[in-house]
C-alpha cells in the first residue's frame, strides 16, 4: 500500500439490481431493465475520518454502504480496502477484512434477532470469525464493548432481551456488536433514525467519541443533512445512483455547488424560527433508477439547465474553483479552448479499462 | 375568536387489570381562527390520541375520561358518535399519520375526493362533485387529470397532496394533520409543507399540526404546545418557546436538535428514556430526566402558570406563554444552565 493511499477507495463502481432474465422473461421475450441502484461511484475515503453519505430516499446509501463492506459486491468497477481490491479478498485475507470491516444497520429492531439475548448477539461476530476460545475471554469482551457503547454496568445487559430494551439501548447493543471484534472501519446507516429526538445525541456523541478513542474510520449515512453537519468532516451527495457532490461538509452545507445540493438544503427546515429560508425551487419527482433521464440525470428537474449538454452528456466528476470541492455538473465545465488534458486523462483511463 | 377550547382533557386507553394508560393527561391549549397550532413531542407522549380524540376516532380501548373539547362554542365531548360524524370533514377534517395509506389503492384518486363531498354535501350531484375533485387536486399541486389514477400509482408525496385535498374538501374550519411530512423525503416535504401555507393563507382555515420534528412546527406554525408523557408542558408562541423556553424539557429538547445553519459543537442529550404512561407514579412527569427536579417535584405533576409570574399564577388562558413546572422564579438560571452540557450528564443539580 502506498503512503497516500486511502484506507478505502471505490473506482467506478456499479451495483445493478435485477438485470437476469428470469423464465418469465424469456417467455414474454421482456428484457428486464436493472435498477441502477448505485451508477459508477468513485470515492476515496481516508483513514480516521466521519465520512457523510447524504440524498433522498432511494438516491442508493445503502447499496453503496453494503458495497463498502463487502455485502455486495459490484456489478462493475472495483473497490480497494488498504490498497486491496475486493475481488482479491479470500482466505485470511478475506477473515482478516470482515473483522476490521463493520455495519451497523438501518433498524436495530430488525438487526437485532428477538430471541437473541443482548450476549447472544454481541458475542456472535466473535463466533462467526473464530475469535476467542473460551466463554470467560468471550464475556470479557462483550462487557467490553457493552461498555464502551455506554451501556453499563454491562453485566446487567447480558441476558436482556432486545423487546426489554430502549431504542436508545437496542442502538447501543448494534453499535456494541460492531465494536466487539475493534474494527477499523465502520459503516453506520441512519444510525439514529429510529429514536427519539431526546436520546438521539447520546448515541452520536458515543460515536464521534469512540472514532477519537480507536482511530476508527467511519461512514454515516443520513437522509438528515442537519445530522450529516453534525456528525461529518466529508460529504458525498447522491443523487439516483451517482455521486452529485463531495468535499467537506462545512464547504458542502455552506457553499453547496451542484444544482441539486443547493435544493437539497434549501429544503432542509430549521428549529429557528425567524430564520429565513428560500424555498427549495425544483419541481416534480425523482425519477425511476431502472430509467434514469440522459445526460445529467438531475436535468428534467434542473433550475440551472443550461441547454443540450446537460441532456446529451453525462457530467464527470470534476473540480470547482476548489480542486477539493468536486461535482458531477456543466455548469463547471471549463470554458472551450482551456486545457483538456485532465479530460483526456480520463478518457484513456476507460479506454484502458 | 377562538375556534377550539380544550379544557384538562383526559384521554385513556384501558389495558387490562384494571390498568389504564394515561395518553392524554390534564391537557388545556386553544386555537384561533385562522391560526396554524403545532404540536411537537416524542413518540409515545400523547399527540396522536389527542388528534383523535377531538374528534373521537380513538381505538376501543380508549376513551374520554374528563374535560371539554369547546369547538365554535358546543362541547364535543357530549356528541354522541352520530352527531360526532356530522362534524368530521364538514367542520373538522384529519390528515391522519400514515394517511399515505388512508387512500384506497385500488380506487380512482378522483373518485375517493368526490365520493367525501357527496357523502358530507347530500344535494350535490356526481358531476359537480368530480369536478370539485379536480380543483382541490390542482390547489394542491396535483395535475387534474391525475384524478383517474389510481392510488397506488402516485408517489408518496402525491398521496399526501391527495389526502390534503380530500381533507379541504368539504371547507372544514379545522384540519389535524398528523405528521404530514415524517414519511416524506425532505424535498417533498417541503413542498408539502408551503402547500399548507399557501391553502392557510388562501382559505383562512386552522390547523393543528402534530409532529416530532421541532423544525418542521418551528417553520409553520403560529403557536406551538409541548407535549410530555401525556402532559402539556409549555404553551406560546413559536418564538416566544423556541427562542426562550420556560420548561426544562422543552430547553432539553432544543439542545438535542441539530439545526443545519449553525457549525455545532456539541448536541446534548436528555438522559434517560421517556416515562410509561401506563398508570404512572406522581410528581412530574419529566422529574427522573429532569436536572432542576426537586422534592417539591415530585408531590403531583406542576400546574400551569403564567411564565411572566415568575410561576405565581396558573394559567392555561389563550395568548399566554405558559409552563408546568414548579421552578419558573429561577427560569434565568435554569435557562443558563441548561445551554451546558454538563447539566445533562446524569445526576442531580440543585436550583
Ligand atoms: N390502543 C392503545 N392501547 C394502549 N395504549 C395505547 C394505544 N394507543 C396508544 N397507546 C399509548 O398511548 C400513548 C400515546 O400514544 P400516541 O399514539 O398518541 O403517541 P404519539 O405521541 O402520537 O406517538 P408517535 O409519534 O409514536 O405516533 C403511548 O404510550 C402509547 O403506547
Ligand atoms: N435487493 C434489491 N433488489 C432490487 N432493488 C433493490 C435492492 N436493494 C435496493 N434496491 C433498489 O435500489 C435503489 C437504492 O436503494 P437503497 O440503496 O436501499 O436506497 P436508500 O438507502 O438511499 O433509501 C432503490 O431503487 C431500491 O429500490
Ligand atoms: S449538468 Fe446541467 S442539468 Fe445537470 S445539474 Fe448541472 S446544470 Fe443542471
Ligand atoms: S417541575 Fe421539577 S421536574 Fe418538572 S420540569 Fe420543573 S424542575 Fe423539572
Ligand atoms: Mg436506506
Ligand atoms: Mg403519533
Amino acid at each position: 500500500m502506498s503512503a497516500d493511499e486511502p484506507i478505502l477507495r471505490v473506482d467506478n463502481a456499479s451495483k445493478y439490481f435485477g438485470g437476469e432474465q428470469g423464465l418469465v422473461d424469456v417467455l414474454l421475450r421482456r428484457r428486464p431493465t436493472p435498477v441502477r441502484a448505485v451508477d459508477s461511484v468513485s470515492l476515496e475515503i481516508e483513514q480516521g475520518e466521519i465520512m457523510g453519505i447524504a440524498g433522498e430516499s432511494g438516491c442508493g446509501k445503502t447499496t453503496l454502504g453494503k458495497m463498502l463492506v463487502n455485502l455486495y459486491e459490484p456489478t462493475a468497477g472495483e473497490l480497494y480496502f488498504e490498497g486491496t481490491p475486493y475481488s482479491d479478498l479470500r482466505g485470511e485475507n478475506l477473515k482478516e477484512f470482515r473483522k476490521r470491516v463493520q455495519m451497523i444497520f438501518q433498524d436495530p429492531f430488525e438487526s437485532l434477532n428477538p430471541r437473541f439475548t443482548v450476549m447472544d448477539t454481541v458475542s456472535e461476530p466473535l463466533r462467526v470469525n473464530d475469535m476467542v476460545d473460551t466463554y470467560d475471554e468471550r464475556r470479557e469482551r462483550v462487557i467490553r464493548a457493552l461498555e464502551d457503547a455506554g451501556l453499563e454496568p454491562a453485566e446487567e445487559y447480558l441476558r436482556s432481551f432486545p423487546r426489554e430494551l430502549s431504542g436508545g439501548e437496542q442502538q447501543r447493543v448494534a453499535i456494541a456488536r460492531a465494536l466487539v471484534v475493534n474494527p477499523d472501519f465502520i459503516v453506520a446507516d441512519e444510525p439514529v433514525s429510529m429514536l427519539d429526538v431526546s436520546i438521539r445525541a447520546g448515541v452520536l456523541n458515543l460515536m464521534k467519541d469512540l472514532r477519537d478513542e480507536y482511530d476508527l474510520t467511519y461512514v454515516f449515512i443520513s437522509h438528515d443533512l442537519s445530522l450529516i453537519r453534525y456528525m461529518c468532516d466529508r460529504t458525498a451527495i447522491m443523487y439516483l445512483g451517482d455521486v452529485v457532490e463531495v468535499s467537506d461538509t462545512e464547504s458542502v452545507v455552506t457553499d453547496p455547488k451542484h444544482p441539486y445540493t443547493q435544493a437539497l438544503l434549501d429544503a432542509v427546515p430549521t428549529p429557528d424560527p425567524n430564520s429565513v429560508r428560500n424555498r427549495a425551487r425544483i419541481e416534480g419527482q425523482i425519477p425511476s433508477p431502472d430509467d434514469p433521464p440522459s445526460g445529467c440525470k438531475f436535468h428534467p428537474r434542473c433550475p440551472e439547465y443550461i441547454g443540450d449538454v446537460c441532456e446529451d452528456v453525462d457530467p464527470d466528476m470534476r473540480p470547482t474553483d476548489d480542486p477539493d470541492h468536486q461535482v458531477t455538473c456543466h455548469l463547471y465545465d471549463k470554458p472551450v479552448g482551456a486545457d483538456t488534458d485532465a479530460d483526456r486523462d480520463v478518457a484513456d483511463q476507460r479506454a484502458d479499462d | 375568536m377562538t375556534l377550539l377550547d380544550i379544557n384538562d382533557l383526559d384521554i385513556r386507553y384501558r389495558v387490562g387489570e384494571g390498568s389504564e394508560v394515561r395518553a392524554v393527561d390534564g391537557v388545556s391549549f386553544s386555537i384561533d381562527e385562522g391560526e396554524t397550532f403545532g404540536l411537537v413531542g416524542e413518540s409515545g407522549c400523547g399527540k396522536t390520541t389527542l388528534g383523535k380524540g377531538i374528534i373521537q376516532l380513538l381505538d376501543e380501548n380508549g376513551y374520554i375520561a374528563g374535560g371539554e373539547i369547546n369547538f365554535k362554542g358546543r362541547d364535543l365531548t357530549e356528541y354522541s358518535q352520530s352527531e360526532i360524524r356530522d362534524v368530521r370533514w364538514a367542520e373538522i377534517s384529519t390528515i391522519p399519520q400514515a394517511s399515505m395509506s388512508g387512500l384506497n389503492p385500488v380506487y380512482k384518486v378522483g373518485d375517493q375526493i368526490a365520493e367525501a363531498i357527496l357523502h358530507h354535501e347530500p344535494g350535490t350531484t356526481e358531476q359537480e362533485a368530480d369536478e370539485r375533485a379536480r380543483e382541490l387536486l390542482e390547489r394542491v399541486g396535483v395535475d387534474a387529470d391525475r384524478a383517474d389514477d389510481y392510488a397506488h400509482e402516485f408517489s408518496g408525496g402525491m398521496k399526501q397532496r391527495a389526502m390534503i385535498a380530500m381533507a379541504l374538501s368539504c371547507s372544514p374550519d379545522l384540519i389535524i394533520a398528523d405528521e404530514p411530512t415524517t414519511a416524506l423525503d425532505v424535498i417533498v416535504q417541503d413542498q408539502v409543507l408551503d402547500e399548507l401555507e399557501e391553502l392557510q393563507k388562501e382559505t383562512g382555515v386552522s390547523f393543528l399540526i402534530i409532529s416530532h420534528d421541532i423544525s418542521v412546527i418551528a417553520e409553520t406554525c403560529d403557536r406551538v404546545g409541548v407535549m410530555y408523557g401525556g402532559k402539556m408542558m409549555e404553551v406560546g408562541e413559536t418564538d416566544e418557546v423556541f427562542e426562550t423556553p420556560a420548561n426544562p424539557y422543552t430547553m432539553g429538547l432544543k439542545n438535542s436538535f441539530p439545526n443545519i445553519e449553525e457549525a455545532m459543537d456539541t448536541l446534548v442529550s436528555i438522559p434517560g428514556t421517556p416515562p410509561t404512561l401506563r398508570d404512572p407514579a406522581p410528581g412530574c412527569r419529566f422529574r427522573d430526566r429532569c436536572p432542576f427536579a426537586t422534592s417539591e417535584c415530585e408531590t403531583e405533576h406542576p400546574p400551569t402558570y403564567a411564565v411572566d409570574t415568575g410561576g405565581v399564577r396558573e394559567t392555561t388562558a389563550y395568548g399566554e406563554h405558559q409552563s408546568a413546572c414548579y421552578h419558573l422564579d429561577k427560569l434565568e438560571r435554569m435557562r443558563r444552565e441548561a445551554r451546558d452540557k454538563d447539566t445533562w450528564a446524569a445526576g442531580e443539580v440543585e436550583p
